[in-house]
């Protein structure tokens, strides 16, 4: 088949002009078979649901209902903002996320570029269940340990400070020291997690393009450059998109369980703040204004990521 | 150009495979430790635990978290009602990213951008959890199986992948070659795309599976009755958070620090008893996007 | 991959039709307008009253303690079932899931379920939802024919009921009341929660380094100062003893025993305290900056551990059973249970200390032996007066005492001893009785009376050993015997009180932790005055003060 003529059926199938609309539905009309599923729960499950938004802007409660109960306007987002703590918080999670990001996005990367190399079958397959296996500790536990390990008496970490003729540090008590140990141990948990994605991705490249590259002298790093790279960029750039899309997502509960009052200037979050609010009373009313917010800001950064990628690599989530 | 032998290395690809080795020797000595003190921590007394005896070995050892988590009814009760959620759960959901996914990774298909937008949009806005519970209890959902697995919707950020897994990892020359043998969509779908995307599917349904598998929130909300619980749902309430500390009754009746010793060990305990299954299912999965399974399909 | 895919669609239907079919069709569903909850409440007393009486199953939500099984299975339950001829589908929660399930029911207000049981409702929660339907009154109920051994309770304890109505009259949830207490020398009785930190201090140390028991703080401190540099537990490591340890702002571990020397002790969360019938904040006197500043020099002497900002109570414990003691002077509920049977024998009490003067102030902790959170009732269930009647059961005095520790046979040895008390049976190696009545408990509405001791059942040997210690050795030093009562907030003061309070609870507990590390409680004062003043302190001290004086008029 010759170039030409696969551009002219590719032309064909694209062009928007030469088919009208109604006959390129009815051609496609088993894609929307299998769309169907997927509408309709999410229909029911998402979007029917969808008039609970309101109470960020009421003061709800179960007797009133949802239409019933009391039209507060911005009173809550107003609360939130005039909070003593409110920019702390705020810059913190912000803070907390960009880190984590910076840090813990590149390493799965290169991680599994690293592993797809690695000729030999049983220590590649152990390798990737270990890293994968700290997913699965569960936060109270990872947060346990944290303190174990850090503990100015007899912790891992004092211990080898002290053995480089340091006096022992209160990690846990410097607010300095909290963002390190929050993205580190985020490191620690969901590195090898990560990795899953990107070595399905490699896993599925073309050994002829290996084979072709190693015959035009590519050594490792080269096919590692021009062929593993490549392969995965497509998916590393719509993660990082999704990632600056999650950005104030940050889970209460690493916080929670590490704070104290000494380091809660860095370690205070949204979240924290919201639970606290939320001890006395369920407010419902409040956790949802919050997470409004939260959601707002996350949509300006998922449109404006997603828009200096699409213009630098042509792939955008939509 | 230089042709190399088969087989022979460049003392750079040498030098690259030794730093390679190094290197990841490292990344899983310093995953393993923690995991390792996890262990011996479910057989050690939590108190010499806690003042950091038990770096490398076992102190006080003890077989009791492990008793008590696999006495109590609720533990076997709690992994078989797991393992039908997971199971079923990780089916559907990974079918429905799936078949939600491919249609909107072809580019011809009218409206393909407003269905993204209808489902980005509920990765954003979500009525949140109460008029949820009142549609699934309007549905008669609430204390069945079917209320873990269907209000989650269709897992967003899974399509998004696997769309662009199908857009950009699968040849667009093999749907050429689909499209002027005349194949249809569906039969495209069944017989090309998807015995080649085995590695995408294997990792949908693991993020499924790990998903179903540790969540007890959900059935906490729709599962009143505790013979439902999943195994994450009773270990949780095995334990007791360091917020009861504060609740004057449990300080009243003594034996605080008996009692705390054995939900400090069970929390522990509970881990490996969690994880464990995941961990030995894991490179069952493996295989199917392991090195070596490879697209070879276009020829000339 | 095919099998394996025939293999998972018999899964999912055999998954389907193992379904339940209970559940739904026992709740009906509750619109929950407004006009529909005051209909029901009217009909409470009318006719259908017959119909009504056809029902005999009762769907309940109950907390239940982590180690617990099922309440379906307890003895204690199946008894009272078959007692009342009365049937009970049990929705047990534990631990904190035990909120969140709470809250979600409350919200939607769908299937409900017909009460809640040891599911410990706030006031604000029985005011609210009282106030909002969700929950019936039960004043009607509470009488001859349908609740006669509460009666009996309320002939014993006329303020019983008082103390469970809510300010708009009803009573929404049931009462429960425990009394583990002492007749102090004043006449008065005091419980056992009166003083909630006691401090110790490692005798055998005292000795080996020839000190004496401290009386002032300032000796306390020179005692501290040689518990960090000697060796004092011996084992040839001049390092590694902690001279004071604690856990910072806990309610039974904190520090604040030792402001005693400064003329105050701050028990309470939300360090609120009474002298002369005038509701104070503790954490705005001049006496707590004079004593942060103070502490601040053993911090920056390195006599406080480094984690009291952090640890848990694992962590605190386990310094303590530490072999090696390496403890000098703690705080805690009591003193075996941080070091161990073993380590206990070397430490002591440490008196509460005065200033060089010799003069201290100590005033008492809040001391609730009421609750009323423990029983209430919602507006799905169709026969409030069987269910009552069958939860009346737990006020009989022999059911309170199986409930509160686990049935007769399985807590209590199956014969009584020869006063006709029954007393805790044989425990096998490995179980202890705090551990047994954790797995046997029954939360609800129980009476715990203080005559109740030595008729039916004894005290514990331990709560019995504290009751004697505070009424020996720590209430000498009591000057100020007022506490805050058991108020009942009204609504608006509740919602003030919620709103602003964790805040100031925050700010509080983390501007004093830097001013112990860091110090600086000089220059910052005014300014910290003023923002918890701008939080809005002085409101929630107003409704604090305005419930008090409310509940000293009826008295």
């Amino acid at each position: 088949m010759s170039k030409k003529d696969i551009s002219t059926i590719r032309n064909k199938n694209s062009k928007c002009n030469s088919v009208s609309l109604g006959k390129r539905i009815l051609k496609h009309w088993d894609l929307y078979l299998l769309l169907i599923p997927g509408i309709v729960i999410t229909i029911i499950f998402k979007y029917i649901p969808m008039y609970g938004i309101q109470i960020a802007f009421r003061d709800y409660n179960a007797v009133d209902g949802f239409w019933g109960s009391k039209w507060v306007g911005l009173d809550w987002f107003t609360k939130f903002f005039n909070n003593y703590n409110s920019s702390r918080m705020i810059s913190n999670t912000l803070l907390l996320s960009l880190f984590t990001l910076l840090w813990s996005f590149p390493l799965p990367i290169i991680i599994s570029l690293c592993l797809n190399q690695v000729k030999g079958a049983r220590f590649r397959k152990t390798l990737q269940t270990v890293i994968y296996a700290p997913h699965f500790i569960s936060i109270m536990v990872l947060c346990g340990i944290i303190k174990i390990f850090l503990s100015p008496y007899g912790g891992l970490f004092n211990m080898i400070v002290q053995a480089f003729g340091g006096m022992p540090i209160d990690f846990l008590g410097e607010p300095s020291w909290f963002r390190t140990i929050y993205v580190t141990s985020g490191i620690w948990q969901d590195t090898g997690w990560g990795t899953i994605l990107y070595l399905a991705t490699l896993s599925g490249v073309d050994t002829q393009l290996y084979d072709a590259a190693k015959v035009d002298g590519a050594n490792k790093f080269k096919l590692i450059r021009h062929v593993d790279i490549p392969v995965l960029v497509p998916i590393i750039v719509i993660q990082l998109i999704m990632s600056f899309g999650n950005l104030m997502n940050v889970g209460f509960e690493k916080a929670f369980l590490l704070q104290t009052d000494l380091n809660s200037p860095t370690s205070d979050i949204i979240a924290t703040y919201v639970y606290r609010q939320g001890i006395l009373k369920a407010q419902y009313s409040f956790s949802t204004a919050v997470g409004l917010f939260n959601t707002a800001v996350n949509l300006v950064l998922l449109f404006v990521v997603n828009k200096i990628c699409k213009k630098m690599s042509d792939i955008s989530f939509l | 150009m230089e042709i190399k032998k088969a087989g022979a290395k460049s003392i750079s690809d040498k030098g690259f495979d030794i730093v390679n080795y190094i290197f990841l020797g490292l990344i899983f000595l310093i995953v393993i430790y923690p995991l390792f003190y996890i262990l011996i921590a479910s057989v050690s007394n939590p108190y010499d635990v806690y003042v950091g005896k038990t770096f490398l070995l076992p102190s006080g050892f003890t077989l009791e978290g492990y008793k008590r988590i696999f006495s109590e009814k609720m533990i076997s009760k709690g992994y078989l009602n797991s393992i039908v959620y997971t199971g079923l759960g990780t089916f559907i959901s990974t079918v429905l990213v799936i078949i939600t996914a491919y249609p909107l990774s072809r580019p011809t298909l009218p409206g393909k951008k407003i269905i993204m937008i209808f489902y980005v949009i509920t990765m954003y806005f979500g009525g949140g959890l109460i008029p949820t519970y009142l549609v699934v209890s309007k549905l008669h959902m609430i204390n069945s199986l079917w209320a873990l697995i269907l209000p989650g919707g269709v897992a967003v950020y899974s399509v998004i992948i696997s769309r662009t897994f199908f857009t950009h990892s699968i040849p667009e020359s093999l749907y050429d070659a689909a499209a002027i043998d005349g194949s249809s969509n569906m039969r495209t779908f069944l017989k090309i795309v998807l015995p080649l995307s085995k590695p995408l599917i294997a990792v949908m349904a693991i993020y499924a599976m790990v998903a179903y598998w540790n969540d007890w929130f959900t059935a906490l909300i729709y599962l009143p009755s505790s013979y439902k619980a999943p195994l994450q749902l009773v270990l949780r309430q095995i334990l007791i958070e360091s917020q009861a500390l504060a609740n004057m009754m449990s300080g009243m009746d003594g034996g605080y620090a008996e009692a705390n010793r054995i939900t400090e060990l069970i929390k522990f305990t509970s881990i490996v008893v969690a994880s464990a299954p995941m961990l030995i299912i894991y490179p069952f999965v493996q295989k199917y996007f392991d090195k070596g399974m490879t697209i070879g399909a276009v020829k000339g | 991959m095919k099998k394996l895919f025939k293999k998972i669609v018999c899964l999912g239907l055999a998954a389907m039709l193992t379904l339940p079919l209970t559940a739904c069709s026992k709740n009906e569903k509750n619109q929950n307008t407004q006009e529909e909850v005051t209909g029901a409440a009217e009909n409470q007393g009318a006719t259908d009253q017959s119909k009504a009486n056809e029902v005999k199953k009762f769907n309940v939500f109950a907390g239940i303690s982590s180690m617990s099984p099922d309440n379906s299975e307890k003895t204690l339950v199946k008894q009272m079932n078959e007692k009342m001829g009365v049937t009970i589908n049990w929705n047990c929660v534990a631990g904190d899931a035990l909120t969140e399930r709470k809250n979600v029911l409350f919200a939607t207000g769908v299937d409900l379920p017909d009460a809640f049981m040891g599911a410990s409702l706030s006031d604000y929660e029985l005011n609210t939802y009282g106030g909002q339907g969700l929950l019936i009154p039960l004043n009607s109920y509470i009488n001859e024919e349908t609740m006669p051994n509460l009666m009996k309770l309320i002939e014993k304890r006329p303020d019983l009921l008082s103390t469970c109505t809510m300010p708009d009259g009803n009573i929404y949830g049931l009462p429960s009341i425990s009394e583990m207490g002492f007749k102090n020398s004043d006449g008065n009785t005091y419980y056992i929660g009166a003083i909630p930190q006691f401090t110790s201090i490692n005798k055998k140390w005292l000795d080996n380094l020839g000190l004496a028991m401290p009386t002032t703080i300032d000796e306390l401190h020179d005692v501290l100062v040689a518990f960090r540099d000697k060796d004092a537990n011996g084992n040839g490591d001049p390092n590694d003893e902690i001279p004071l340890s604690f856990m910072y702002g806990n309610w039974c571990a904190g520090m604040t025993s030792l402001f005693s020397a400064f003329g105050f002790t701050d028990y309470n969360d939300q360090h609120r305290v009474v002298e002369d019938g005038v509701v104070k904040f503790n954490a705005t006197k001049e006496e707590y900056k004079k004593a942060m500043e103070y502490f601040h020099q053993w911090y920056a002497e390195g006599l406080i551990d480094l984690e009291v900002f952090s640890q848990d109570a694992s962590q605190y414990i386990a310094k303590g059973q530490n072999a090696d003691e390496l403890l000098g002077c703690f705080t805690w509920w009591e003193i075996p249970e941080v070091v161990g049977n073993d380590n206990a024998a070397d430490y002591t009490y440490l008196p509460f200390l005065t200033d060089s003067e010799g003069n201290s102030g100590v005033n008492l902790n809040e001391q609730g032996t009421t609750g009323h959170g423990a029983f209430s009732v919602t507006n799905a269930c169709k026969n409030p007066e069987l269910l009552l009647k069958w939860v009346d059961q737990l006020y009989d005095p022999m059911n309170s005492m199986q409930a509160i520790y686990g049935p007769i046979g399985e807590f209590f040895s199956v014969t009584p001893d020869s006063n006709g008390v029954y007393t805790t049976r044989e425990l096998a190696a490995n179980e202890t009785a705090g551990d047994l009545k954790a797995r046997l408990e029954l939360w609800g509405p129980t009476a715990q009376l203080s005559e109740d001791y030595g008729t039916y059942y004894y005290m514990e040997d331990r709560a019995q050993q504290r009751l004697n210690d505070l009424r020996d050795f720590w209430f000498k030093n009591v000057n100020n015997f007022e506490y805050y009562p058991s108020v009942t907030f009204t609504v608006d003061e509740t919602n003030t009180i919620n709103d602003k309070i964790s805040d100031i609870q925050q700010y509080v507990s983390e501007t004093g932790a830097r001013w112990l590390t860091d110090g600086g409680v000089e220059e910052e004062w005014d300014d910290y005055v003023k923002q918890l003043d701008s939080m809005g302190l002085q409101d929630v001290i107003k409704c604090w003060q305005d419930a008090y004086d409310r509940y000293m008029a009826v008295k």
